[in-house]
């Protein structure tokens, strides 16, 4: 019998859809039907009715009834990317420091990281939900300072009201950052350390190490980090969008409720999203003839462990004929 | 003796109500065997399951050949069970809905209104509960149990500040006059809380309107809610009604979330019978305050608005007549409603879900078992002959449209703050909820 030859390449391929294989199979199983249908829902007005479902097309009009006469939807979805924004910044930018500090050689490293990350675990939809109602998700003195009305008698609404609106929910913000902190933590300590050696060398100090070594390292994962938290916004259960989506599909019989109406909201919300990751894609790409390969992986590790043993051992051979 | 008087009493008024269902107005119920199914929401109150059980077995005694399955639907998410049940046909025969135009909309509810008109028990029920629940002048849906509007009465404010307790016929003039006198805002003191008068003034002085002046087929922004939003701004503007700010909480109550009523800091506060079984406990505990619970005073209309669940007949049953039956016997019929009251004694728990119909029996089984502290209100509904007007958002259409726009207009807060007057912008209200009720109804009936 022939030996099947599977190349290294196709074998590493290989093993790439073994770990995916798990979410494909769900995704076949259990979302890809329901996708399908809800782009075919969109199009029409559908009922639940006791004895089945009933639809009757209406093309775009669902569309249509979105952008032109459902004054609630369109709103939060322009109120869900401006406050992203303000969000994911404050996001990548608290988590990067917590990360950088957290990977410092300090005792009980590991306390720490565990209590950056809990509030991921700890804090599920319903307790979420709970919190942010008994309003523990702001910070009182931001309250009590009126900090919110000197916003909004400063700014003008466009701008006062994601900046309130962040503020108020700051708490919940920061508690968002755990997962970004763990990715921030693989990256940074992915850095070849000789690099931060050979720029202290040449003068530079931290600030300088910072922005010329440790950010454009972690490029990468501030992409992953911002992928992640937008969909995490975007999908959390206190998204204003996704409660109106819900909330429409079992109104059918109001106008701008049902299947069709919340069908046609799911997709647009959807394709915004797309849209604005795309956006983020083009914003942390980089940018040719600027990539620093400063990051190690372990075939240049090998590699360079392969080429300093090369040169020891030139090195003792040169030494040896040096020495005759 | 009471106790067992009314319990004779009970028992001679079911038995006399079944023949008496089978001889007028209804056809007869199947003798073949069938299973009927049900679904109320509540399962997760103290008291509730066991209700539940007694009215099921009720029936089943009743109705030998019909055997009833409960159908438990998880409520927080009530509408999604329902839907889910729907796509597979699955439905309950009898099943409670939050909100009845939708499940119009969707083709679950069964047009009832020969069952309404027909039923003998069916005209016990406050006639506001039939006539402003219809949708295009047919009844989709039934009252099962409603939960009044009532007045705690701060006894110990009463005393305090030397001012006599009204009579139960009081009149809303009654109740301004006495919460001016008993208004002393330099100690905190307030002479009302929770100012619902958009919500109670249509039914106190035009008979059967709900809140926004739903009357059955539209609403009605009329002299009589600019009075009602325009007294509620006045209230609070005076300090007659309790509005304190957090700062005020802080500083007086020590805490800025605490509730002024609860804490006796009200000599009239209006809420529901949901709320009597902390007052009756650990606030009077706490306060060292007495109360005692009165109904609302009335207007010329004399009408009372109270929060009424609803319930359906399926569309696709196969039984409509006896599932009508059912619905009878586990909500709102005069036996269901005793059985109810009689299984929450037997429990130990006060009654929280009153009864829709206006029946006296009923109400007397409530007034002979009540504590001292509730006799001035069940006295009310005996003697007062209050129409109770159902609360119309789970059946008004239009109602999501002119709330949204209430709402976000911030209506009673602009006139709270002088920004608008009721009468400017009552008409622009009128045009809303008009032109709200032609579109959902053009969706509901699909024209």
């Amino acid at each position: 019998m022939k030996k099947l030859r599977i190349g290294l390449v196709t074998r590493r391929e290989m093993k790439g859809y073994v770990f995916l294989l798990p979410w494909l199979v769900g995704f076949v199983t259990f979302f890809l039907v329901p996708l399908v249908q809800s782009v075919w829902y969109s199009w029409h007005d559908v009922k639940v009715t006791a004895t089945g479902l009933k639809m009757t097309w209406v093309g775009w009009e669902n569309y249509r009834y979105i952008f032109q006469q459902d004054t609630v939807f369109t709103e939060q979805l322009t109120n869900f990317f401006t406050d992203s924004v303000l969000r994911l910044a404050v996001i990548l930018v608290f988590s990067l420091v917590i990360a950088m500090m957290l990977n410092q050689p300090l005792k009980g490293k590991g306390v720490f990281r565990t209590l950056f990350f809990l509030p991921i675990i700890v804090v599920s939809g319903p307790v979420l939900e709970r919190l942010v109602n008994e309003g523990a998700t702001a910070v009182p003195l931001i309250e009590s300072y009126g900090v919110n009305g000197i916003v909004e008698a400063m700014l003008p609404p466009m701008l006062a009201r994601p900046l309130s609106s962040l503020f108020s929910q700051i708490i919940l913000v920061l508690w968002y950052s755990g997962v970004p902190i763990l990715i921030y933590m693989t990256g940074l300590q992915k850095i070849d350390s000789t690099l931060y050696e050979a720029s202290m060398i040449d003068g530079a100090n931290g600030w300088i190490s910072f922005w010329k070594i440790t950010l454009p390292a972690l490029r990468p994962m501030i992409l992953i980090n911002g992928v992640y938290t937008l969909v995490f916004l975007a999908t959390t259960g206190l998204n204003e969008v996704m409660a109106t989506i819900n909330d429409r599909m079992f109104r059918s019989g109001e106008p701008g409720g049902g299947y069709g109406i919340a069908s046609s909201m799911a997709w647009v919300y959807a394709l915004s999203l797309g849209l604005a990751l795309i956006v983020l894609l083009l914003i942390t790409k980089e940018r040719k003839g600027k990539q620093i390969a400063i990051q190690k992986t372990g075939e240049q590790i090998a590699i360079e462990r392969m080429h300093a043993e090369r040169a020891r051992n030139m090195k003792r051979k040169g030494g040896k004929k040096h020495g005759r | 003796m009471k106790k067992l008087l009314s319990l004779v009493l009970a028992c001679v008024m079911m038995l006399s109500l079944v023949p008496a269902m089978a001889e007028e107005g209804l056809p007869p119920m199947t003798t073949e065997n069938i299973t009927l199914t049900v679904a109320h929401w509540g399962q997760a109150e103290a008291g509730e399951p066991e209700v539940i059980e007694a009215l099921i077995a009720q029936f089943e005694a009743a109705y030998p050949n019909i055997n009833v399955e409960f159908v438990a639907i998880d409520q927080g998410t009530w509408d999604q069970g329902l839907t889910n049940l729907a796509s597979e046909g699955k439905l309950p025969d009898v099943f409670w809905v939050f909100n009845v135009p939708n499940a119009v909309a969707n083709e679950w509810a069964l047009d009832i209104t020969y069952y309404m008109e027909n039923d003998p028990d069916a005209q016990e029920l406050y006639p506001a509960m039939r006539e402003s629940a219809k949708i295009d002048g047919k009844n989709y849906s039934y009252p099962a149990v409603m939960f009044p509007h009532m007045m705690y009465m701060n006894v110990t404010l009463f005393e305090q500040y030397n001012v006599e307790l009204p009579d139960i016929n009081w009149t809303w003039e009654d109740y301004f006059e006495l919460a001016d006198e008993l208004s002393h805002p330099e100690d905190y003191n307030f002479g009302i809380s929770n100012p619902l008068f958009t919500d109670l003034f249509p039914a106190a002085y035009n008979g059967n309107q709900g809140k926004f002046g739903w009357d059955g087929e539209k609403y009605n922004f009329d002299e009589v809610w600019i009075n009602a939003v325009e007294t509620r701004a006045e209230m609070i503007n005076n300090k007659i009604c309790e509005w304190m700010t957090e700062e005020e909480k802080t500083n007086v109550l020590g805490d800025p979330g605490a509730w002024p009523p609860g804490m006796g800091r009200t000599a009239m506060h209006i809420d529901w019978p949901w709320t009597l079984a902390q007052f009756q406990t650990f606030r009077k505990d706490e306060t060292g305050c007495e109360w005692v619970y009165y109904p609302l005073p009335m207007g010329d209309g004399k009408g009372e608005l109270a929060i009424v669940d609803n319930g359906v007949i399926s569309a696709s049953t196969e039984y409509p007549r006896e599932a009508w039956e059912l619905s009878k016997w586990m909500s709102w019929g005069p036996q269901a409603a005793l059985k109810r009251q009689e299984t929450y004694r037997s429990l130990g728990y006060a009654v929280s879900r009153m009864p829709v119909v206006s029946t006296p029996e009923v109400w007397q089984d409530l007034l002979d078992n009540a504590t001292e502290d509730l006799v001035p209100f069940y006295r009310g509904f005996l003697e007062r002959g209050v129409n109770i007007v159902p609360s119309n958002w789970p059946v008004a259409p239009g109602w999501g449209t002119i709330e949204a726009y209430y709402n976000s207009n911030d209506i009673d807060g602009k006139i709270l703050r002088g920004e608008l007057t009721a009468a400017d912008v009552a008409a622009e209200l009128q045009a809303v909820a008009d032109q709200g009720v032609a579109d959902h109804l053009k969706v509901l009936l699909g024209e």
